[in-house]
Protein backbone atom coordinates (compact mmCIF):
# COMPACT_ATOMS: atom_id res chain seq x y z
CA UNK A 1 0.00 0.00 0.00
CA UNK A 2 1.46 3.82 -1.16
CA UNK A 3 -0.84 6.14 -0.14
CA UNK A 4 -3.13 4.71 2.49
CA UNK A 5 -6.01 7.35 1.77
CA UNK A 6 -7.44 6.22 -1.62
CA UNK A 7 -5.15 8.39 -3.67
CA UNK A 8 -2.98 5.95 -5.40
CA UNK A 9 -4.91 3.18 -6.43
CA UNK A 10 -2.05 0.26 -5.43
CA UNK A 11 -4.57 -1.32 -3.29
CA UNK A 12 -7.04 -2.64 -5.24
CA UNK A 13 -9.15 -6.20 -5.42
CA UNK A 14 -11.03 -7.42 -8.22
CA UNK A 15 -14.81 -6.59 -7.69
CA UNK A 16 -17.32 -9.52 -8.90
CA UNK A 17 -19.22 -7.18 -10.28
CA UNK A 18 -16.40 -6.13 -12.41
CA UNK A 19 -14.26 -2.84 -12.02
CA UNK A 20 -11.69 -2.53 -8.80
CA UNK A 21 -12.14 -1.36 -5.19
CA UNK A 22 -9.65 -0.02 -2.83
CA UNK A 23 -8.79 -1.73 0.21
CA UNK A 24 -7.85 1.12 2.37
CA UNK A 25 -10.90 3.16 1.67
CA UNK A 26 -13.39 0.83 0.34
CA UNK A 27 -12.41 -1.87 3.11
CA UNK A 28 -10.12 -3.58 4.36
CA UNK A 29 -13.39 -5.47 5.58
CA UNK A 30 -15.37 -6.33 2.32
CA UNK A 31 -18.60 -8.28 1.86
CA UNK A 32 -17.21 -11.70 0.12
CA UNK A 33 -19.77 -11.60 -2.27
CA UNK A 34 -18.94 -8.54 -4.00
CA UNK A 35 -15.74 -9.51 -4.37
CA UNK A 36 -14.47 -11.58 -7.38
CA UNK A 37 -12.31 -14.01 -5.44
CA UNK A 38 -11.63 -14.73 -1.84
CA UNK A 39 -8.15 -15.55 -0.67
CA UNK A 40 -8.16 -18.15 0.94
CA UNK B 1 7.92 29.34 4.47
CA UNK B 2 10.92 31.65 5.30
CA UNK B 3 11.66 35.17 3.71
CA UNK B 4 12.95 33.96 0.74
CA UNK B 5 11.00 34.81 -2.58
CA UNK B 6 10.61 31.84 -4.71
CA UNK B 7 7.66 32.70 -7.19
CA UNK B 8 8.58 31.44 -10.30
CA UNK B 9 6.98 31.79 -13.89
CA UNK B 10 6.12 28.30 -15.49
CA UNK B 11 5.36 29.35 -19.30
CA UNK B 12 2.75 32.04 -17.87
CA UNK B 13 1.79 30.21 -14.87
CA UNK B 14 2.53 32.32 -11.67
CA UNK B 15 3.37 29.73 -9.21
CA UNK B 16 4.12 30.83 -5.41
CA UNK B 17 6.76 28.65 -5.15
CA UNK B 18 8.42 25.63 -7.90
CA UNK B 19 7.28 22.39 -6.27
CA UNK B 20 4.46 20.94 -7.72
CA UNK B 21 2.81 17.11 -7.90
CA UNK B 22 3.79 14.65 -10.07
CA UNK B 23 0.89 13.44 -11.99
CA UNK B 24 -1.37 10.66 -10.91
CA UNK B 25 1.12 11.02 -7.21
CA UNK B 26 -1.31 12.78 -5.72
CA UNK B 27 -5.34 13.01 -5.36
CA UNK B 28 -6.46 16.21 -4.64
CA UNK B 29 -10.15 15.61 -3.86
CA UNK B 30 -9.05 12.25 -1.87
CA UNK B 31 -6.60 14.10 0.28
CA UNK B 32 -9.19 16.67 1.01
CA UNK B 33 -11.88 14.23 2.70
CA UNK B 34 -9.17 12.63 4.49
CA UNK B 35 -7.38 15.93 5.57
CA UNK B 36 -10.29 18.37 5.41
CA UNK B 37 -10.59 21.77 4.44
CA UNK B 38 -6.83 22.62 6.16
CA UNK B 39 -5.51 20.71 2.72
CA UNK B 40 -6.87 24.07 1.16
CA UNK B 41 -5.30 26.08 3.49
CA UNK B 42 -2.30 25.30 2.81
CA UNK B 43 -2.12 23.10 -0.01
CA UNK B 44 1.10 21.62 0.09
CA UNK B 45 2.17 22.16 -3.64
CA UNK B 46 2.35 25.86 -5.73
CA UNK B 47 0.20 23.91 -8.59
CA UNK B 48 -2.05 20.83 -9.22
CA UNK B 49 -1.60 18.64 -11.56
CA UNK B 50 -4.02 15.54 -12.05
CA UNK B 51 -3.92 12.06 -12.59
CA UNK B 52 -3.27 11.05 -16.66
CA UNK B 53 -7.25 12.07 -18.08
CA UNK B 54 -8.25 9.65 -21.04
CA UNK B 55 -11.34 10.34 -23.78
CA UNK B 56 -12.60 6.88 -22.62
CA UNK B 57 -13.19 5.62 -18.84
CA UNK B 58 -10.77 2.86 -17.21
CA UNK B 59 -10.57 0.81 -14.71
CA UNK B 60 -6.76 0.17 -14.46
CA UNK B 61 -4.61 -2.52 -14.34
CA UNK B 62 -4.93 -6.24 -12.96
CA UNK B 63 -3.53 -6.43 -9.27
CA UNK B 64 -0.91 -6.19 -7.88
CA UNK B 65 -0.14 -3.09 -8.78
CA UNK B 66 2.89 -2.35 -6.03
CA UNK B 67 6.16 -3.58 -5.83
CA UNK B 68 8.68 -2.25 -3.32
CA UNK B 69 12.52 -1.98 -4.68
CA UNK B 70 15.38 -0.73 -2.45
CA UNK B 71 14.90 2.98 -2.16
CA UNK B 72 12.22 3.12 -4.56
CA UNK B 73 8.59 1.40 -5.83
CA UNK B 74 7.72 -0.08 -8.94
CA UNK B 75 3.88 0.62 -9.82
CA UNK B 76 1.49 -0.47 -12.68
CA UNK B 77 -1.71 1.25 -11.63
CA UNK B 78 -2.34 1.47 -15.41
CA UNK B 79 -4.50 5.04 -15.31
CA UNK B 80 -7.38 4.86 -13.69
CA UNK B 81 -9.95 7.69 -14.57
CA UNK B 82 -13.53 8.66 -15.38
CA UNK B 83 -12.82 9.46 -18.92
CA UNK B 84 -12.27 12.90 -20.25
CA UNK B 85 -16.11 13.92 -19.76
CA UNK B 86 -16.22 12.08 -16.48
CA UNK B 87 -13.63 14.25 -15.35
CA UNK B 88 -14.89 17.57 -16.48
CA UNK B 89 -18.02 16.64 -14.62
CA UNK B 90 -17.34 15.38 -11.68
CA UNK B 91 -13.99 16.29 -10.90
CA UNK B 92 -12.77 19.67 -12.29
CA UNK B 93 -15.63 21.63 -10.20
CA UNK B 94 -14.03 20.13 -6.89
CA UNK B 95 -10.39 20.87 -8.36
CA UNK B 96 -11.44 24.30 -9.21
CA UNK B 97 -11.99 25.12 -5.35
CA UNK B 98 -8.26 24.20 -4.61
CA UNK B 99 -5.72 27.36 -3.91
CA UNK B 100 -3.31 26.90 -7.04
CA UNK B 101 -3.51 26.67 -10.48
CA UNK B 102 -4.73 24.00 -12.49
CA UNK B 103 -2.55 21.56 -14.65
CA UNK B 104 -4.30 18.65 -16.18
CA UNK B 105 -2.68 14.96 -17.73
CA UNK B 106 -4.16 13.99 -20.83
CA UNK B 107 -2.82 10.81 -22.76
CA UNK B 108 -4.17 9.07 -25.81
CA UNK B 109 -3.05 6.61 -28.11
CA UNK B 110 -2.37 8.44 -30.82
CA UNK B 111 -2.30 12.22 -32.25
CA UNK B 112 -5.95 12.26 -32.98
CA UNK B 113 -6.75 10.81 -29.71
CA UNK B 114 -4.76 13.44 -28.04
CA UNK B 115 -5.68 16.42 -30.07
CA UNK B 116 -9.69 15.75 -29.09
CA UNK B 117 -8.35 15.47 -25.62
CA UNK B 118 -7.03 19.29 -26.11
CA UNK B 119 -9.97 20.75 -27.96
CA UNK B 120 -12.20 19.62 -25.34
CA UNK B 121 -10.32 20.46 -22.13
CA UNK B 122 -9.68 23.51 -24.47
CA UNK B 123 -12.87 25.88 -22.92
CA UNK B 124 -12.58 25.27 -19.63
CA UNK B 125 -11.04 28.04 -17.70
CA UNK B 126 -10.89 25.98 -14.63
CA UNK B 127 -7.91 24.64 -16.33
CA UNK B 128 -4.59 26.56 -16.47
CA UNK B 129 -2.41 24.00 -18.67
CA UNK B 130 -2.56 20.62 -20.01
CA UNK B 131 0.59 18.43 -19.60
CA UNK B 132 0.92 15.44 -22.28
CA UNK B 133 1.59 12.45 -21.42
CA UNK B 134 3.42 10.54 -24.26
CA UNK B 135 4.07 7.26 -22.56
CA UNK B 136 1.46 5.37 -24.11
CA UNK B 137 2.16 2.55 -26.75
CA UNK B 138 1.39 3.63 -30.00
CA UNK B 139 -1.64 1.20 -31.35
CA UNK B 140 0.48 0.11 -34.66
CA UNK B 141 4.05 0.13 -33.20
CA UNK B 142 3.51 -0.90 -29.80
CA UNK B 143 6.86 1.46 -29.73
CA UNK B 144 5.36 4.71 -26.93
CA UNK B 145 4.39 7.97 -28.73
CA UNK B 146 7.11 9.74 -26.63
CA UNK B 147 10.21 7.25 -27.60
CA UNK B 148 10.55 8.35 -31.24
CA UNK B 149 11.43 12.41 -31.87
CA UNK B 150 9.92 12.31 -35.21
CA UNK B 151 6.44 11.04 -33.78
CA UNK B 152 6.78 13.04 -30.62
CA UNK B 153 7.17 16.44 -33.02
CA UNK B 154 4.05 15.31 -35.24
CA UNK B 155 1.72 14.56 -31.94
CA UNK B 156 2.52 17.47 -30.17
CA UNK B 157 2.25 19.99 -33.99
CA UNK B 158 -1.38 18.36 -34.05
CA UNK B 159 -2.17 18.81 -30.79
CA UNK B 160 -0.37 22.73 -30.76
CA UNK B 161 -3.66 24.40 -32.55
CA UNK B 162 -6.25 22.45 -30.75
CA UNK B 163 -5.97 24.32 -27.81
CA UNK B 164 -5.09 28.01 -26.41
CA UNK B 165 -3.58 26.40 -23.01
CA UNK B 166 0.21 25.93 -22.33
CA UNK B 167 1.26 22.59 -23.27
CA UNK B 168 3.56 20.79 -20.93
CA UNK B 169 5.21 17.47 -22.69
CA UNK B 170 6.28 15.00 -19.91
CA UNK B 171 8.86 12.79 -21.80
CA UNK B 172 9.50 9.21 -21.12
CA UNK B 173 12.80 8.30 -19.85
CA UNK B 174 12.81 5.07 -21.91
CA UNK B 175 14.30 6.22 -25.13
CA UNK B 176 17.67 6.37 -26.42
CA UNK B 177 17.44 9.53 -26.76
CA UNK B 178 15.56 12.09 -23.98
CA UNK B 179 17.16 15.21 -25.14
CA UNK B 180 16.28 14.65 -28.78
CA UNK B 181 12.94 14.25 -27.78
CA UNK B 182 12.90 17.34 -25.89
CA UNK B 183 14.05 19.04 -29.15
CA UNK B 184 11.31 17.72 -31.26
CA UNK B 185 8.37 18.51 -28.28
CA UNK B 186 9.56 21.90 -28.42
CA UNK B 187 9.92 22.20 -32.08
CA UNK B 188 6.20 20.58 -32.02
CA UNK B 189 5.36 23.72 -29.84
CA UNK B 190 5.27 22.67 -26.31
CA UNK B 191 5.36 25.10 -23.46
CA UNK B 192 7.44 23.89 -21.30
CA UNK B 193 8.89 19.87 -20.75
CA UNK B 194 8.76 17.88 -17.67
CA UNK B 195 10.91 14.89 -16.74
CA UNK B 196 11.48 11.93 -16.25
CA UNK B 197 8.11 10.00 -16.10
CA UNK B 198 9.40 6.36 -14.36
CA UNK B 199 11.67 4.01 -15.82
CA UNK B 200 10.46 0.51 -17.17
CA UNK B 201 10.99 -1.70 -14.44
CA UNK B 202 9.61 -5.78 -13.36
CA UNK B 203 10.59 -7.85 -10.50
CA UNK B 204 9.63 -11.62 -10.11
CA UNK B 205 8.06 -13.56 -7.41
CA UNK B 206 9.99 -15.83 -5.37
CA UNK B 207 7.47 -19.01 -6.32
CA UNK B 208 8.19 -22.08 -8.03
CA UNK B 209 7.04 -21.60 -10.77
CA UNK B 210 8.26 -18.16 -10.65
CA UNK B 211 5.18 -15.24 -12.37
CA UNK B 212 5.69 -11.47 -12.80
CA UNK B 213 5.24 -10.27 -9.66
CA UNK B 214 2.91 -7.38 -11.33
CA UNK B 215 -0.62 -8.16 -12.74
CA UNK B 216 0.30 -6.09 -15.82
CA UNK B 217 3.80 -8.11 -15.60
CA UNK B 218 5.61 -4.31 -16.26
CA UNK B 219 5.46 -1.50 -14.20
CA UNK B 220 7.66 2.10 -13.57
CA UNK B 221 10.43 3.03 -11.33
CA UNK B 222 10.17 5.82 -8.91
CA UNK B 223 11.64 7.11 -5.61
CA UNK B 224 14.94 8.02 -4.18
CA UNK B 225 16.38 4.94 -6.27
CA UNK B 226 15.87 7.14 -9.38
CA UNK B 227 16.94 10.66 -8.41
CA UNK B 228 20.53 10.40 -10.46
CA UNK B 229 19.23 8.92 -12.97
CA UNK B 230 16.40 12.11 -13.69
CA UNK B 231 19.62 14.75 -12.59
CA UNK B 232 21.04 13.72 -15.22
CA UNK B 233 18.20 13.67 -17.71
CA UNK B 234 17.23 17.45 -16.46
CA UNK B 235 20.55 19.01 -17.46
CA UNK B 236 20.52 17.08 -20.32
CA UNK B 237 17.35 18.47 -22.03
CA UNK B 238 17.81 21.96 -19.99
CA UNK B 239 21.17 22.55 -21.47
CA UNK B 240 19.43 21.20 -25.34
CA UNK B 241 15.79 23.61 -25.28
CA UNK B 242 14.99 27.26 -24.34
CA UNK B 243 11.37 26.20 -22.62
CA UNK B 244 11.21 26.07 -19.54
CA UNK B 245 11.94 21.95 -17.72
CA UNK B 246 9.47 20.52 -14.81
CA UNK B 247 12.21 18.18 -12.96
CA UNK B 248 11.32 15.14 -10.96
CA UNK B 249 12.43 11.57 -9.77
CA UNK B 250 13.25 10.94 -6.43
CA UNK B 251 12.81 14.24 -4.51
CA UNK B 252 12.19 14.24 -1.01
CA UNK B 253 14.03 17.49 0.57
CA UNK B 254 14.89 20.84 -0.27
CA UNK B 255 18.35 19.74 -1.11
CA UNK B 256 17.04 17.31 -3.48
CA UNK B 257 14.88 20.09 -5.41
CA UNK B 258 17.73 22.56 -5.46
CA UNK B 259 19.78 19.59 -7.20
CA UNK B 260 17.08 19.91 -10.18
CA UNK B 261 17.10 23.64 -10.05
CA UNK B 262 20.90 23.84 -10.34
CA UNK B 263 20.84 21.20 -13.19
CA UNK B 264 18.40 23.72 -15.14
CA UNK B 265 14.68 23.10 -14.07
CA UNK B 266 12.17 25.84 -13.44
CA UNK B 267 10.19 23.78 -11.27
CA UNK B 268 10.40 20.38 -9.69
CA UNK B 269 7.84 17.81 -9.11
CA UNK B 270 7.58 15.61 -5.89
CA UNK B 271 6.03 12.25 -6.50
CA UNK B 272 6.34 9.15 -4.56
CA UNK B 273 7.36 10.80 -1.17
CA UNK B 274 4.34 11.81 -0.60
CA UNK B 275 3.11 8.40 0.15
CA UNK B 276 5.41 8.71 2.44
CA UNK B 277 4.49 11.96 3.78
CA UNK B 278 1.74 13.98 1.93
CA UNK B 279 2.71 17.21 3.18
CA UNK B 280 6.28 16.93 1.81
CA UNK B 281 5.23 19.11 -1.17
CA UNK B 282 4.81 22.13 1.76
CA UNK B 283 7.92 21.26 3.59
CA UNK B 284 9.84 20.64 0.31
CA UNK B 285 9.11 24.34 -0.49
CA UNK B 286 9.79 25.35 2.98
CA UNK B 287 13.21 24.16 3.34
CA UNK B 288 13.90 25.37 -0.64
CA UNK B 289 13.23 28.59 1.00
CA UNK B 290 15.63 28.39 3.92
CA UNK B 291 18.36 27.66 1.13
CA UNK B 292 17.58 30.10 -0.89
CA UNK B 293 17.81 32.51 2.16
CA UNK B 294 21.23 31.46 2.80
CA UNK B 295 22.56 30.98 -0.83
CA UNK B 296 22.54 32.57 -4.58
CA UNK B 297 19.36 30.34 -5.36
CA UNK B 298 16.75 32.76 -6.41
CA UNK B 299 18.59 35.65 -6.05
CA UNK B 300 17.16 37.91 -7.95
Amino acid sequence: MACGFGACFGCVVPLAGGGYARTCVDGPVMDAAALAEVPA
Amino acid sequence: MSGADLAVDLCGIELAHPVLNGSGTFDAIAARRVFGDALLDDFPFSAFVSKTITLQPRDGNPPPRLYETPAGMINSIGLPNKGVHGYLEHDLPELARLPVALITNIMGSSAQELGELAAICDGRGEIAALELNVSCPNVKTGLDIGADPRELEAVVSHVRPRTTKPLIVKLTPNTADVPACAAAAEAGGADAVSLINTLRAMAWTDTTPARPWLGARTGGLSGPAVRAVAIAQVAAVAARVSVPVVGMGGIQSGRHARQFLDAGATAVAVGTETFRDPAAGARIAAELGSIAANSGLFAR
